[in-house]
């Protein structure tokens, strides 16, 4: 498998964390300590501001009818994986500003559009579509719509790329370039 | 001390009314709008880690224990008074088994330690949130829709008519289209089927339930349940699974025939009346669509036979309780405990303590009213709320 | 021996005939007899709310209807909902009716307060309750649809019972006239029914004449309201439809709509403090202060009594004898005669004087589930099933009294096996 982690400018990434396969991590984006990002079906790209805590888990799958060359799994910007999740996609597109709470799953054939919430403990297998905001919580996946995206988390953000450098050995970031962030900036936007 | 004694009487507590039915208890103060709470008849039994119904019970001392158990847990977690010195409003149906009622007295008078209990029935309670003189409450609870005919503040108790025709017939039936609707035997619990039932299930008119397959069929729905995934639940699902209520055979017995069965068995000059004072209540009531098929029901069935001849009625009117559906007999109890004339009528502890026992309309029918010197106090006093009526 | 998280091995017959095990059990010092939660009386102590730990008297908890003023629960989830903070600048969600006013207001940023969620992400501005001003406090009330006609009905019932009483207590008073031996206070002082009704404060007849007069039943209609045509049609979407415990959550409003849910004022909690039936006298009372888990008073009866523990046991193989190793141990200040008594030689529950009489059973199987039930009046026979005889040894065992720097002392060996 090839290794090629691109991080951009401004991203917090710890280097104790598993990252495998071909992944771009934009800037802003911290990354926790003993996060699993493993990229075995394609490339996987994670866009700004993103927080992804201790222990979350983000595969992007191999599955038997992969294109060539293979899509990447690309996950929008101001997503937070709290600690303890797991994201398995095959290839696709995740939108901006969801919430993964701690110890929740989303399987395969899930596909999450913007301002959705997975609630702690929530195992999303079945195959489904999350429209925009959706929140699901509780053990019996209650499901409910918000009215507004979830708040973006800039001051956590802040606090944590101050702080994770005074306890934390950091990967520096390799790319210097402007080009992949500004492509990512083309499609911010969650496709249907 | 006397004194004090006095200042005790004039403070009476106030009372709580106590609806315990087979799904949902209602449990609140007397003199207010509401019951304070609404929750399931259910409590969590420690021993066997899990939930267990109020109404599922096999012994005499089993339903004792349920019964302290679910008062435990409204008297402390939802009303939070004590129970001790306090007089309860217990609403029941007519057709409360003996067993059921003589333990939840027991259980109020050694266990609780209040001081009087009215026992009042739910059709006659149901009649006092409308002010009328004559209705005809049609009850439709979770296991039994219940038919009565109050006349004058008494129930006419040999035209009392009841089917197994609730909720839990409408959960069977739904559960067998899910079924159908899926493929597959999904054993869904109860709360599930209850919740599809909430959100998705309705009662159509009676013109498409004539020709339903002709009618344009209603949305069919993806209901998410949890870890199961998704359910489909076929618009004919949504519309049928109540038809349950009207589904006719040979007995008659479908939930418009008994209504006027009831009618049909009333003195014939109160008939009339009660057709125009129908009040629709219980939980079922509030299916959307529910009312409006029955009144449709009505008004057809009474032209054909056998009610077409022997039944010359053909108006039907209908009442709304100043309460949600669920909740109106208990307003009732509310109203009625509110007024020193329920309050005072109650069995006092020291008087169930010498007999042990309760009074029953049954020994009523059975006996002379001459020889039963103390006969039901309920009925006196709505005797004379309806005699004032009248003037 | 009590597990969190085990079936119960070892159960204690309480004074009443209920089985259960010993961290449930209170200890009579008047009685001197073993208490269970059955078999006592429970009284309500003080309200407090769960949330904030405020306390609050029992007169004005009656009068908020048990319910906190600052704190409040998700209509959605029933989560406590938070209250968060955020800057009114002039863009103002649309939905919001008070935007308006405070934009004329002032114009510099105003602190504003809506409720939150954290678990299902409710908020108050979902259902358009406009932000408020101050952090606690001031959300809008709903008053009960049939409030106003509840009271009429109130009225109308109570003054026929009034008009009842009145002509009960002429029709009395003819009686007595005429025996005229007794004079009765108004007819001495030719007070009249009405006078009498002052004093004993109630209203005077002509108010309750005239809620008999206004009454007006309720009005029956031919129309029954019928299912929009398009109701059949229509996309259903649950996301919109409100669950049956978030109706019964608000049990005067039931709403069917999600976006008719209110936050729901938080219930108090009570603190409860128990009483022996028998002698009245307390068995636990709570401290006052809703944040301590402390008690002034508690008579449990891990304090007194020996406290039983299955250390190791062979298998049980029908006709055989195998080894039951027991722990007991003495926990209070005392020595303590002990004897093992087969179940059979057991005194009935109402001759049982001694306090240490104690059933121990093998394994959960053995452990039935009790159905008996209790109030000094109905104690019953404690029912357990036995499949197994333990030999005890004839003689009477005897506990050292509890050893504090036992503790302290790894050698030590208080335990008595059988």
């Amino acid at each position: 498998m090839s290794h090629n982690i691109k991080i951009l400018p401004g991203a917090t990434v710890c280097e104790d964390c598993t990252l495998e396969g071909d992944i771009t991590i934009g800037g802003g984006t911290v990354i926790h300590p003993r996060v699993t990002i493993i990229a075995e079906g394609g490339p996987i790209i994670i866009a700004e501001y993103c927080i992804i805590e201790e222990y979350s888990t983000i595969i992007h799958k191999k599955s038997d009818q992969q294109e060539n060359p293979p899509k990447p799994l690309f996950i929008g910007a101001h997503n937070v994986f709290e600690v303890g999740c797991k994201l398995e996609s095959p290839c696709g597109h995740i939108g901006e500003s969801n919430v993964f709470e701690c110890r929740s799953y989303v399987g395969v054939d899930v596909k999450i559009g913007s301002g959705c919430v997975v609630g702690a403990a929530c195992h999303l297998t079945a195959p489904q579509t999350l429209v925009d905001n959706t929140v699901i919580w509780g053990s019996e996946h209650h499901i409910r719509e918000a009215l507004e995206k979830q708040p973006s988390q800039l001051l956590q953000l802040d606090f944590l790329s101050k702080v994770m450098p005074n306890y934390h050995r950091l990967r520096k970031p390799n790319v210097h370039k402007r080009q992949s962030s500004t492509r990512q900036s083309q499609e911010p936007s969650p496709k249907p | 001390m006397a004194l004090y004694e006095g200042i005790a009487l004039i403070q009476e507590k106030q009372a709580v009314v106590l609806d315990l039915g087979t799904d949902y208890t209602k449990f609140g103060f007397t003199g207010e709008a509401a019951p304070r709470c609404i929750v399931r008849s259910e409590f969590w039994c420690a021993a066997t880690r899990r939930y267990r119904r109020v109404h599922d019970y096999q012994t005499a001392d089993e339903l004792y224990d349920n019964l302290v158990h679910m008062l435990h847990l409204l008297y402390f977690r939802h009303v939070l008074v004590n129970p001790k010195e306090r007089k309860v409003v217990v609403v029941e149906s007519l057709l409360t088994p003996t067993l059921f009622r003589e333990t939840l007295a027991k259980v109020l008078f050694t266990h609780y330690e209040v001081s009087g209990v009215v026992w009042a029935d739910s059709p006659r309670l149901c009649a006092l949130t409308l002010g009328t003189p004559v209705a005809l409450i049609v009850s439709i609870g979770a296991k039994e829709a219940e038919v009565a005919a109050v006349v004058h503040s008494c129930v006419v108790l040999h035209a009392m008519e009841s089917q197994p025709l609730g909720a839990h017939a409408i959960h069977a039936e739904l559960r067998r289209l899910l079924d159908e609707d899926n493929d597959a035997t999904l054993d869904l619990p109860d709360l599930v089927i209850e919740d599809i039932k909430v959100k998705t299930c309705f009662v159509g008119s009676r013109s498409r339930a004539q020709q339903w397959e002709a009618a344009r069929a209603a949305r069919d729905v993806q209901f998410a349940c949890g870890e199961r995934g998704r359910l489909r639940v076929s618009g004919a699902t949504r519309e049928r699974a109540a038809e349950v209520l009207f589904a006719r055979d040979n007995e008659l017995a479908s939930l418009p025939d008994i209504v006027l069965q009831c009618i049909m068995r009333c003195p014939i000059d109160a008939r009339r009346a009660l057709a125009e004072n129908v009040l629709v209540t219980g939980g079922t009531a509030s299916l959307p669509g529910l009312r409006a098929r029955l009144a449709q029901e009505l008004r057809h069935l009474v032209t054909r036979p056998p009610y077409a001849s022997r039944l010359h009625v053909r108006e039907f009117k209908f009442h709304g309780a100043p309460a949600q559906d669920s909740a109106a007999a208990w307003l009732g109890g509310a109203l009625l405990g509110a007024g020193e004339a329920g309050a005072a009528r109650a069995t006092p502890r020291d008087v169930y303590a010498r007999a042990r026992r309760l009074r029953d309309w049954r020994e009523r029918l059975m006996a002379d009213f001459s020889t039963v010197p103390e006969w039901d106090h309920m009925a006196a006093v709505l005797t004379c709320y309806v005699a004032y009526n009248n003037r | 021996m009590a597990y969190l998280t085990q079936p119960d091995y070892v159960k204690y017959i309480c004074s009443c005939g209920q089985l259960k095990p010993i961290t449930s059990l209170y200890f009579c010092r008047h009685c001197l007899k073993i208490r269970c939660g059955f078999c006592i009386c429970h009284e309500v102590d003080s309200h407090y709310c769960a949330n904030c730990l405020e306390n609050m008297p029992s007169s004005e908890a009656r009068l908020k209807k048990n319910r906190c003023s600052s704190c409040f629960d998700c209509p959605s989830c029933f989560h406590t909902l938070s209250t968060r903070a955020t800057m009114a600048q002039p863009r103002q969600t649309p939905q919001d009716p008070a935007g308006g006013d405070t934009k004329v207001e002032s114009k510099q940023p105003k602190k504003m307060y809506y409720l939150s969620c954290f678990n299902c992400r409710w908020t108050s501005r979902d259902v358009g309750i406009p932000d408020q001003p101050v952090a606690s406090g001031g959300w809008p009330e709903r008053t009960n649809p049939f409030a106003a006609r509840v009271n009429q009905l109130l009225d109308y019932y109570k003054a026929i019972a009034l008009q009842e009483k009145q002509e009960k207590i002429e029709r009395e008073r003819k009686k007595f006239t005429i025996r005229g031996k007794y004079i009765t206070l108004t007819d001495k002082t030719g007070l009249t029914g009405a006078m009498a009704r002052n004093i004993a404060g109630l209203p005077s007849s002509d108010s309750s004449c005239s809620a008999i007069a206004n009454f007006v039943p309720s009005q029956a209609s031919a129309e029954v309201e019928e299912l929009p045509e398009d109701y059949y049609t229509k996309e259903v979407n649950l996301n919109q439809i409100t669950s049956m415990p978030q109706r019964l959550a608000s049990p005067e409003w039931q709403p069917v709509s999600v976006s008719r849910l209110h936050p729901l004022a938080k219930l108090l909690s009570v603190k409860r403090s128990q009483r022996c039936r028998v002698c009245d006298h307390n068995l636990t009372k709570p401290e006052y202060n809703p944040g301590s888990i402390k008690f002034k008073i508690e008579l449990l009866a891990y304090y007194h009594v020996p406290e039983v523990k299955i250390i190791s046991h062979e298998p049980v193989k029908a006709g055989e004898k195998t080894a039951l190793l027991l722990k007991l141990t003495n926990p209070t200040g005392h020595e303590m005669q002990i004897k093992l008594l087969q179940p059979e030689d057991l005194p009935p529950p109402e001759e049982k004087e001694e306090p240490k009489s104690i059933e121990k059973s093998l394994e959960k199987s053995l452990n039935l589930e009790k159905d008996t039930s209790s109030y000094k009046a109905i104690e019953r026979e404690p029912q357990y099933s036995v499949t197994s005889r333990v030999t005890s040894p004839p003689t009477a065992l005897t506990l050292a009294q509890r050893d504090d720097a036992a503790e302290y002392d790894d050698d030590a060996q208080h335990d008595t096996t059988e």
